[in-house]
C-alpha cells in the first residue's frame, strides 16, 4: 500500500478522567498515521487503548495535547466536521443499530447532517454495496448476525466517505466466521477506498495483518513497529499463530527460520 | 410476547394496509369524533356498519378484534351499567328508589357499549395494519404544525422510533434475565400476588441497569454519527399521499355528513 500523506497526527495527548486524581490514563502520547496505513493497538484492559479511540472522535476532550486529522485540529468547533472524516465502530453490534431497518440505520448519519432525499438513497445503496450487505437493505436488526451488523455500522460510516475507520474491539462479540467476513470486508475497502483502518483489539491473529502495531502499556505507547518487529521483540504479548507455531517448532529442535513469519510465509516454509 | 399493543402489526397487503399511516390516523381520530354525533339508532346502524366494512377490508379474522376488547371488557360494562342504573326518562321498567331501570337507560346503554367497542376496533384496525416505525412518522407529520410553538417534534419521534427499535431487545433481555432468575431457583407464577410482585424486582433491576448502560452506548454512536438535537435534519422515510389516501378522507367527510344529516331528520329518543 502506497502510504502518502499523513492522515492523523497525536501530539503529546494526554487524558485523565478525573482531574482530581494524579492517575493519567494516556500520558503524553504522540504518534502519526498515514493515510491508508491499517493500525492495530493492542495493550492490556486498562492501558488506555479504548480511551484513545473515544478521544480521536472527540468522544472525550484531552487534558493536553493535540489531534490533528487530515490538516484539521480537534476540538469542541471542528469535532462536527472531523466526525465526517473519523468513523468509530463500537463494541455491541446491537447497541450501534439505529435505524429499525438496514437502510434506515446507514442514512442515519446523513439525516443528522440533512443530506437530500435523493442523495441519501443514493449513497445508502453504494455504501451497502460496498460492505456486501445490499441484498438485507429492508431487513431488521433482529434477523442479522452481530458480523452483519457490525458491517452495517461501517457502512453508515462509509456514506460519509471518510479517511479513517476505527474499530474499537468490534470484533469482540463476533463468532469466528463472521470475524473473517468482517476482516475481509475491511482488507477490500482498504483497498478499494485507501481507507486508514486503526484496530483497537486483543486478538494477535487479528494485530499481525496490520501494517504497523501500537503497543500500549499503563497510558503510553512502549512500541511502535511492524508485527514482525513487535512480535520478535515483545515477549509479554501472546504471539499470533503462525508465530507461536514457528515458536515451538524451533523448541522441538526443527530447522525453522529465526525470523517472524506472516501466515503466508509459515503455509510456504511448511509446504516446502 | 406479541400481547404488546405497539407489536400488534399484523403483516398484509390489504388495502388498508396500504394507506397512508397520516391518512389512517386522521381518519381514525375523525372517526372516534363523530361517534359523539350519532344520536339515534340510524346513526349508529350506519357506524356499525362502517367498521364492519372497514375490519373485513383489513382482512384480519374477527378473533383479532376480539381480542382487543377482552382486556377492557370489565371498564366497559361497568360504564353501561351505570348509564342503564343512572339514567332517568321514558317508560320505568324496574324501580328500587334511586336505582331505576328506565328506557331511556336501556337505550343509553346500549349506544354506549357500540360506541367503546367500534372506538376499540378502529384503533385496532390502525395498529394492526400499521407498521409502528410507520405510525411513529404519521404521527411525526400530524405533529409538525407544533413546531411553531417550539415542541420538538423531531426529537418526540426519534425517541418513540428509537424505543420501538429496542422493544424486542428488551423482551429479550427480560427472557434471559429470567431465565437466569429461574436457573437459580426461582419460580415465576407462583405464590400470593405480593410474593409474585416481589419476584419481579430481581427482574426489573437488571433490566434498569442494562437499557442505563444501553442508552449510555446509544448515546456515544448517535454523537459520533453526527446527531445534534438543534441542527435541522433531513428524513428517510418519506411518506407519500396517494389518491387512495384522499378517498380515503373523502369517505370519512361523507360519513360525518351522512351523520350530521340523520341527526337532524332520524329519530329522536332524548334531549
Amino acid at each position: 500500500m502506497v502510504a502518502d500523506k499523513t492522515i492523523i497526527e497525536v501530539d503529546n495527548l494526554t487524558f485523565r478522567y478525573d482531574l482530581r486524581k494524579k492517575k493519567q490514563i494516556l500520558s503524553a502520547i504522540s504518534f502519526s498515521v498515514k493515510q491508508g496505513e491499517w493500525i492495530a493497538v493492542v495493550g492490556d484492559n486498562g492501558s488506555g487503548k479504548s480511551t484513545l479511540a473515544r478521544l480521536l472522535v472527540g468522544l472525550l476532550e484531552p487534558e493536553n495535547g493535540t489531534i490533528t486529522i487530515d490538516g484539521i485540529q480537534l476540538n469542541e468547533e471542528t469535532k462536527w466536521d472531523i466526525r465526517k472524516k473519523i468513523g468509530l465502530v463500537f463494541q455491541n453490534p446491537e447497541n450501534q443499530f439505529i435505524g429499525t431497518t438496514v437502510q434506515d440505520d446507514v442514512a442515519f448519519g446523513l439525516e443528522n447532517n440533512n443530506t437530500p432525499y435523493n442523495e441519501m438513497k443514493q449513497i445508502v445503496e453504494e455504501a451497502l454495496q460496498l460492505v456486501e450487505m445490499d441484498m438485507y437493505w429492508d431487513q431488521d436488526p433482529s434477523r442479522l448476525s452481530g458480523g452483519q451488523k457490525q458491517r452495517v455500522a461501517i457502512a453508515g460510516i462509509l456514506a460519509f466517505k471518510p479517511n479513517v475507520i476505527i474499530l474499537d474491539e468490534a470484533f469482540v462479540m463476533l463468532d469466528p466466521k463472521s470475524r473473517n467476513q468482517l476482516l475481509s470486508t475491511l482488507k477490500q475497502l482498504r483497498e478499494k477506498r485507501n481507507i486508514t483502518i486503526i484496530s483497537v483489539t486483543h486478538d494477535m491473529n487479528e494485530a499481525a495483518i496490520a501494517d504497523r502495531i501500537l503497543v500500549m502499556d499503563d497510558g503510553t505507547i512502549i512500541q511502535d513497529s511492524t508485527p514482525e518487529a513487535v512480535f520478535k521483540t515483545n515477549q509479554q504479548l501472546a504471539a499470533p499463530f503462525p508465530e507461536q507455531l514457528r515458536r515451538k517448532l524451533a523448541e522441538s529442535g526443527s530447522n525453522v527460520p529465526q525470523t517472524y513469519m506472516t501466515e503466508d510465509e509459515m503455509v510456504r516454509w511448511l509446504c516446502k | 410476547m406479541n400481547k404488546l399493543i405497539l407489536g400488534r402489526y399484523f403483516p398484509g397487503d390489504s388495502w388498508l394496509h396500504k394507506l397512508d399511516p397520516r391518512a389512517k390516523l386522521v381518519a381514525a381520530i375523525g372517526f372516534i369524533a363523530i361517534l359523539f354525533v350519532a344520536i339515534n339508532w340510524q346513526g349508529y346502524l350506519l357506524l356499525i356498519l362502517f367498521t364492519l366494512f372497514v375490519m373485513r377490508l383489513s382482512g384480519i379474522s374477527l378473533k383479532m378484534y376480539i381480542r382487543g376488547v377482552r382486556p377492557l371488557i370489565w371498564l366497559i360494562l361497568f360504564t353501561v351499567s351505570l348509564q342503564i342504573l343512572f339514567t332517568a326518562g321514558g317508560t320505568v321498567y324496574v324501580d328500587w328508589g334511586p336505582i331505576t331501570i328506565s328506557q331511556y337507560g336501556l337505550i343509553n346503554g346500549v349506544f354506549i357499549f357500540c360506541r367503546f367497542v367500534m372506538i376499540i376496533f378502529i384503533s385496532t384496525v390502525v395498529t394492526l395494519t400499521t407498521k409502528p416505525i410507520d405510525l411513529t412518522d404519521g404521527i411525526n407529520a400530524l405533529l409538525s404544525p407544533l413546531r411553531l410553538f417550539k415542541v420538538p417534534v423531531d426529537d418526540i419521534s426519534l425517541m418513540l422510533t428509537i424505543a420501538l427499535r429496542f422493544i424486542p431487545n428488551l423482551l429479550d433481555e427480560t427472557q434471559k434475565v429470567m431465565d437466569a432468575q429461574r436457573a437459580r431457583g426461582t419460580t415465576f407464577g407462583e405464590g400470593s400476588l405480593v410474593e409474585q410482585m416481589k419476584k419481579l424486582v430481581p427482574i426489573i433491576m437488571p433490566l434498569f441497569v442494562s437499557s442505563l448502560k444501553r442508552a449510555e452506548d446509544m448515546a456515544d454512536v448517535m454523537e459520533v454519527r453526527g446527531y445534534q438535537s438543534s441542527k435541522p435534519r433531513s428524513s428517510f422515510r418519506k411518506l407519500a399521499w396517494k389518491r387512495k389516501d384522499t378517498l380515503a378522507i373523502v369517505t370519512m367527510l361523507a360519513l360525518t355528513t351522512t351523520l350530521v344529516l340523520l341527526r337532524q331528520f332520524g329519530t329522536y329518543y332524548m334531549y
